[in-house]
């Protein structure tokens, strides 16, 4: 133990000696270390909003959406003036089509939107996004509710005026009173809000700035009729789309994965045109992953490289100390070093000064990273555990680098490295 | 008694291209206590046989006992060892590691030898202290004189109290003066039971030894008992 830290308080002597050299080689390992450890801390930050984002949407979710086909396919005629009903989307035969033929559908949920003013007491009338969606609709996408509770079954059965809002609205339209309980008018109706939901996943195809409003399926349809009305650029258009979204949930992800191509078949034979899209999170984020390792395998391989850089560096500087210092060896050798203490001396050397630049670099790849957030669209993520890897990486790299230069100071002939000069 | 050293016809030949044989069958027997000086004509092999005695080489052919050990099949290792603890070398450049203070000097035979870092500093403190640097510990070695660095370096082969010390004109890089006050530390040494060794060109720093060996083409040529008194009464 003691002779452990001789050797090492040695190494540091002779290191102090040349100090610009020794900090100008360890500079090589600092940046190494650092880059690698915020390869790290960009690649976690990655893979952790993957695995949120996939936790959100449900790797087991198959999403289909309907959307507006395009106006050439529609056929029949030009566009004409005044009232225009759109007939279009997933039909109700497609779901029984798919529940009945698809193996693994597990349970399904379905939404019919429709944007319908909103009335409350301190929020101006604006349109809100109003959604009926069925009870399953929360447990399938995994939505969290911040208070009360969200559409029941026994809600849907009896058609009740009740209403989920999201956090957003809450805080907009009731600050800081409790919106449960409260009541909020769409399109004149009241209905009472049961509960707020957390917030609302971007990639459901609906945004805060849509105001949704969570109703049950049977309410929208029983008082808002199955046909949506909008007016648009002095026109009033209306939609009839039996189902805005179905949302299958499956058994398992190789469920997903069979599933997909048998739903797509389906709705090729029910469907003459392009009606509907289909949505897989799983295919999406395993694609984003596959892109994201790319990159990530890169860089860090740039990064290693430059590590290696580094322990060339500290190799050279190595090599000419041992050249440097060949007389000092061969006294040493005289005075009763063993090759295997010159061997340890330099060693010690070389790890000295990657140690110490691994060090730095770990701190400066700690404190770095959450700096860099505004720069890339990831979240880079730290922590401790995650830098051991770095530092041992530096750490290997001055036995590899100082390995060499050290043998070849032990292998040195003491009598002639005694006459050197 | 059993002597100190023992060459028994040591040989060295160096192969560099046709072979040199810079030792050729030299028998030595230095008991305990000697002074014994080697002389000889540049390229007569005094350092060869100096680095054989000091294992830093081993002989082509031929015994070498030290303290009573063949050293002469000792490993690279056990050489190393026995260098440590059994030799003690001056030299002609005093080869002072420069980025090492005067105690850090004294203290390297100890610091192989595994004495402890508080014992390492009391006993090279003590070291330099005998050797007159005692306020010099803390110096660098180029902050110190030729003859200050060679008295460090007299200090830090003494270390680890070595049967045998061995010196390669350990005056060859010092002013006259200088050089006697040098010789002056190896009388002493002597005086007080310590063997030695040295290489010399000098008959003046010959004159010191009780003995004085002279080499010619790799062998013995004399071996003068009582030179001194030679020199003075003969
Ligand atoms: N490493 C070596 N390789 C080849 N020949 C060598 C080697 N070392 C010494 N010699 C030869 O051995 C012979 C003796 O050399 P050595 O160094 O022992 O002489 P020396 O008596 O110490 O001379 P000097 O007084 O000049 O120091 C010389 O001929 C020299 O050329
Ligand atoms: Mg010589």
């Amino acid at each position: 133990m003691g002779k452990l830290l001789d050797v090492i308080l040695l190494a540091m002597h002779s290191l102090s000696v040349h100090l610009v050299r020794s900090g100008l080689t360890m500079l090589g390992i600092v940046f190494g270390v650092c880059s690698v450890s915020v390869m790290l801390a960009i690649q976690t930050g990655a893979s952790k909003e993957a695995q949120e984002k996939l936790s959100v949407l449900g790797s087991n979710n198959v999403i289909m959406n309907s959307i507006e086909p395009a106006r050439e396919t529609s056929g029949g005629g030009g566009p004409r003036r005044g009232v225009r009903l759109k007939r279009f989307g997933i039909k109700h035969a497609d779901i029984k089509c798919i529940v009945d033929n698809v193996p693994g559908v597990e349970d399904y949920a379905t939404v019919n939107k429709v944007k319908l003013r909103y009335y409350c007491v301190s929020d101006r009338k604006r349109y809100s996004l109003v959604m009926g969606v069925t009870p399953n609709y929360q447990d399938i996408l995994n939505l969290r509710i911040s208070q009360g509770r969200f559409i029941s079954a026994a809600d849907m059965l009896h058609m009740q005026p009740y209403c989920v809002i999201t956090e957003t609205l809450a805080r907009k339209a009731f600050r800081c009173e409790n919106p449960v309980g409260q009541t909020i008018r769409l399109k004149g109706q009241p209905f009472d809000i049961i509960g707020v939901m957390d917030y609302i996943p971007s990639k459901l195809g609906i945004s805060e700035e849509d105001i949704p409003i969570f109703i049950p399926k049977s309410t929208k349809v029983g008082k808002f009729g199955e046909i949506n009305v909008n007016w648009y650029d002095g026109n009033m258009t209306s939609e009839d789309i039996q189902v805005d979204q179905l949302i299958l949930r499956m058994e398992d992800e190789s469920a997903v994965l069979k599933a997909a191509p048998v739903i797509s078949s389906i709705m090729e034979k029910n469907h003459d045109r392009l009606e509907y899209a289909i949505m897989i999170p799983l295919k999406l984020i395993q694609a984003k992953a596959a892109q994201q390792k790319k990159w990530d395998m890169m860089f860090l391989v740039i990064a290693s490289i430059s590590l290696i850089v580094g322990g060339i560096g500290i190799m050279n500087i190595m090599l000419a100390s041992v050249t440097e210092r060949t007389r000092e060896i061969g006294v040493r050798r005289a005075l009763g070093a063993k090759k295997g203490d010159i061997v340890i001396q330099f060693l010690f050397e070389a790890m000295t000064m990657t140690t110490i630049g691994g060090l730095i670099g770990v701190i400066i790849g700690y404190f770095l990273p959450p700096m860099l957030k505004d720069t890339f669209d990831i979240t880079p993520i730290v922590s401790v555990p995650m830098l051991i890897g770095p530092f041992l990486m530096a750490v290997a790299v001055g036995i590899i680098s100082g390995l060499y230069p050290a043998k070849r100071a032990a292998a040195l002939d003491p009598i002639e490295a005694l006459r050197h000069e | 008694m059993e002597p100190v050293i023992n060459l028994e016809s040591v040989t060295k030949t160096y192969h560099v291209g046709v072979g040199v044989t810079a030792l050729d069958g030299v028998d030595l027997v230095v008991p305990d206590g000697q002074y014994v000086a080697i002389m000889g004509s540049s390229g007569s092999g005094k350092s060869t046989m100096l680095n054989l005695l000091g294992c830093l080489d081993r002989p082509s052919a031929g015994k070498y006992y030290l303290g009573g050990d063949d050293v002469s099949t000792f490993s690279d290792n056990r050489l190393s060892e026995i260098r440590n603890t059994r030799l003690g070398f001056v030299f002609q450049s005093f080869n002072l590691i420069s980025w090492m203070t005067v105690t850090q000097n004294i203290e390297i035979p100890l610091f192989y030898k595994g004495v402890s870092r508080s014992q390492r500093r009391r006993k090279s403190a003590e070291l330099g202290d005998m050797v007159g640097l005692g306020d010099r510990l803390d110096h660098r070695p180029s902050q110190l004189s030729g003859g200050q660095m060679q008295r460090v370096a007299i200090a830090r082969a003494l270390s680890n109290d070595p049967m045998v010390l061995l010196a390669d004109e350990p005056t060859g890089n010092l002013d006259t003066h200088t050089g006697e006050e040098i010789m002056e530390v190896f009388t002493d040494l002597n005086a007080r039971g310590r063997t030695i060794l040295m290489v010399t060109h000098e008959s003046h720093i010959a004159a010191h030894a009780d003995r004085v060996i002279t080499l010619k083409d790799g062998h013995i040529e004399s071996d003068i008992m009582d030179y001194n008194v030679d020199e003075h009464h003969g």
